[in-house]
């Protein structure tokens, strides 16, 4: 297992390189002259000029390269042109709500979609079953910012149960990441159904009962751990989005996070900030599929061993 | 000696979109402690319904017992509420099945799988079913047993599997094991080491087996009674011994004109012509009198009863006097 991990995290290594170059190509794959872009919209010619030495763009490419990845290591990212202030700090500002916001849409999504398919498989064509799957179909048609919408409308508008946005206490949280988890939440829950209701058709379950086992330990012990290796593949590649679909339900919410960052960002062309939030989203997307794999080989031991 | 398991007028079958589909029609035999009674029968028969019927396996199938008594020592089966049921499972009455490659949770660990059921029935704390699982384990001829208590299933072979399965369904002394063709799905070399296997473990625990097979070689080398099923009916039951001297039923002797010899791959039934009917489109009479080399006119027309001579039974119409007198007087 730990080997196993190792071996994962020394193959991230070339994978963050390309990365890392992809994005610093960024600010020079735009169209105009990066150092007009980088000193920002309203700069004379003299602060261009100087932009571009202080910031190393009269240098090879290559060179600046090597700059922007020290630099990076050392948690350099530049300055925002906006406000001046180091994208870095700008970043560790918002960082920590937006991740817990995802975290957060996460557990719902895993916890809850898991949940209504172990029900809605153990109540196959019953009731429960119904209910579970018109809520899963009902999670993935409908789009987050419209979840976000209703959601606000219903609890803090009408119940004024939650802030109507913001990030201040728990509770500005809750509605903002369930609209976030919603969808995944609805395909773990079909998913883990149909997954759950295929294992139990399976030569071992028959062994298990035949062993005496009551339902709950072959449907918790034996069939749940085989049903979750596909929910995991799927629910993965979904999280690996996650970060994009904040962007939308921050902004329904007015969530002070990389999200609505970025989306000043832009308006602002404030490249710099870009550039970094590009390379956050990238080194998420990485992070979330190292962490599937390692869960995924958890369960399918299978793949641990070869 | 009393009975084991007495099986009385047993029906199963399935729920279809026609209605109920009836596969075992009304069957009776019994399993005595410290016996192997062997149940033979081709594909389709009826077997491995038998058998699960007796284990009341029939979770998440269409599978529905619609008639008779299972009587283990004494108990019906088939009055226990579930709960009840769920403690013999394992415990009192086990099951070895066909197929070791999939038996096996592919996502545990052996030692959990073992673990398992004995911690459940016997009560033991999981150090000590460890060890406990360990002794199974090396009782069926697994080296190195502690550490393929660590193993994942695929990393064993079939044969490995199948020991693991005996050594876990062995585990908590079950006084009646059922074994639906245990080696069907083994090399040949593996199949003989098997059956020899669970000789030993039956002359060591007396518990009584039921022994599924097609294969008349395997009955000829462990069993000490057979029942002949075909069509979801018993048409023969004899001792081993006087079932292979003296077979009554066509079908019987068809059997054995076709039988491989013990372990060989060959085609199974090859002497009979035709093949089991489908329980949808089953003949009127004599279940079997289409594919019966001898078969009469009053075979098409009614289904003999099981009749019974000494300790040997069997449903054919030759062995009434009356029919056999008729075919007689016709033929001279
Ligand atoms: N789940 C099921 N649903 C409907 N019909 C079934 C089901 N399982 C078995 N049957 C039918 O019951 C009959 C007997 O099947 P069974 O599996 O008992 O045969 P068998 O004697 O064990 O044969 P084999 O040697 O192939 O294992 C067959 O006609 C089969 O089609
Ligand atoms: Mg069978």
């Amino acid at each position: 297992m730990w080997q196993y991990l190792v071996k994962r995290l020394v193959s991230l290594i070339p994978l963050l390189l390309v990365v890392s170059f992809i994005v610093f190509m960024f600010i020079h794959i735009i169209p105009g002259d990066p150092a007009r872009l980088l000193a920002g919209k309203e700069a004379t010619a003299e602060e261009v000029e100087m932009a571009r030495v202080s910031l190393g763009l009269d240098k090879p490419l290559y060179e600046q390269y090597f700059i922007y990845l020290k630099d990076l290591l050392t948690g350099n990212m530049g300055y925002s042109v906006k406000s001046g202030a180091p994208v870095s700090q700008l970043i560790g500002d918002r960082i920590m709500p937006t991740l817990g916001l995802t975290f957060l849409s996460i557990i719902w999504a895993l916890v809850v979609g898991i949940l209504i398919g172990v029900v809605s498989a153990v109540f196959r064509n019953k009731w429960p079953d119904h209910l579970g799957m018109f809520t899963a179909v009902s999670g993935i048609s409908l789009p987050n910012f419209w979840v976000g919408l209703v959601l606000i409308q219903l609890f803090s508008v009408q119940l004024g149960m939650f802030p109507t946005g913001g990030a201040e206490g728990w509770s500005s949280y809750i509605m903002p990441s369930f609209a976030l988890g919603a969808g995944i939440m609805a395909m773990i829950a079909r998913f883990t159904r149909s997954s759950l209701v295929e294992s139990m058709k399976q030569d071992y379950i028959r062994m298990g009962r035949a062993k005496g086992l009551g339902s709950r330990q072959i449907i918790f012990g034996h069939a749940l751990k085989n049903s979750l290796i596909p929910v995991v593949t799927v629910a993965g590649l979904q999280f690996g989005f996650l970060l994009g679909g904040s962007v939308v339900v921050e902004t329904v919410f007015s969530f002070p996070g990389l999200g609505t960052l970025l989306i000043d960002s832009i308006q602002f062309r404030d490249y710099p900030v870009v550039q970094a939030e590009i390379l956050l989203f990238a080194c998420q997307f990485i992070v979330v599929n190292m962490i599937i794999d390692v869960v995924y080989s958890y369960l399918n031991p299978k793949i641990r061993y070869e | 000696m009393s009975d084991l398991l007495q099986v009385k007028n047993l029906k199963t079958g399935f729920q279809t979109e026609n209605g109920f589909l009836p596969v075992v029609h009304g069957i009776s035999f019994h399993v005595n402690q410290g016996e192997i009674v062997g149940l033979v029968g081709e594909s389709g028969s009826g077997k491995s319904v038998t058998s699960l019927s007796i284990m009341r396996l029939f979770h998440d199938t269409r599978g529905k017992i619609a008639d008779g008594e299972i009587l283990y020592k004494g108990e019906n089966l088939l009055t226990f509420p579930e709960k009840k049921m769920t403690k013999y499972r394992g415990k009192e009455l086990s099951m070895i099945f066909q197929e070791p490659m999939t038996a096996l949770n592919p996502v545990l660990t052996i030692g959990k799988q073992m673990r398992e059921t004995i911690m459940l029935h016997l009560g033991m704390s999981k150090k000590e079913a460890h060890q406990y699982a360990i002794e199974k384990l090396k009782l069926v001829g697994i080296p190195r047993a502690e550490q393929v208590m660590e193993d994942y299933p695929h990393q064993l072979s079939g044969g490995m599997r199948q020991r693991v399965i005996i050594a876990m369904q062995i585990s908590c002394n079950p006084s009646l094991l059922i074994a639906d063709e245990p080696t069907t799905a083994l090399d040949v070399t593996i199949q003989a080491q098997i059956l020899k296997l669970m000789e030993e473990i039956q002359e060591k625990t007396n518990m009584g087996i039921l022994l599924i097979t097609h294969d008349l070689g395997v009955v000829a080398e462990i069993c000490d009674r057979v029942i002949v099923m075909y069509a979801g009916r018993i048409v023969e039951e004899a001792s081993a011994v006087d079932l292979f001297e003296n077979p009554k039923h066509p079908y019987t002797k068809g059997l054995m004109e076709s039988a491989p010899k013990i372990g060989s791959k060959k085609d199974r039934l090859n002497s009979i012509t035709g093949t089991v009917p489908n329980p949808n489109n089953m003949p009127k009479g004599c279940k079997f009198a289409p594919r019966c080399p001898v078969a009469m006119p009053i075979c098409h027309e009614k289904e003999p009863e099981l009749m019974a001579d000494g300790n040997h039974s069997a449903r054919c119409w030759l062995l009434d006097e009356e029919v056999k007198k008729k075919e007689e007087m016709l033929n001279a």
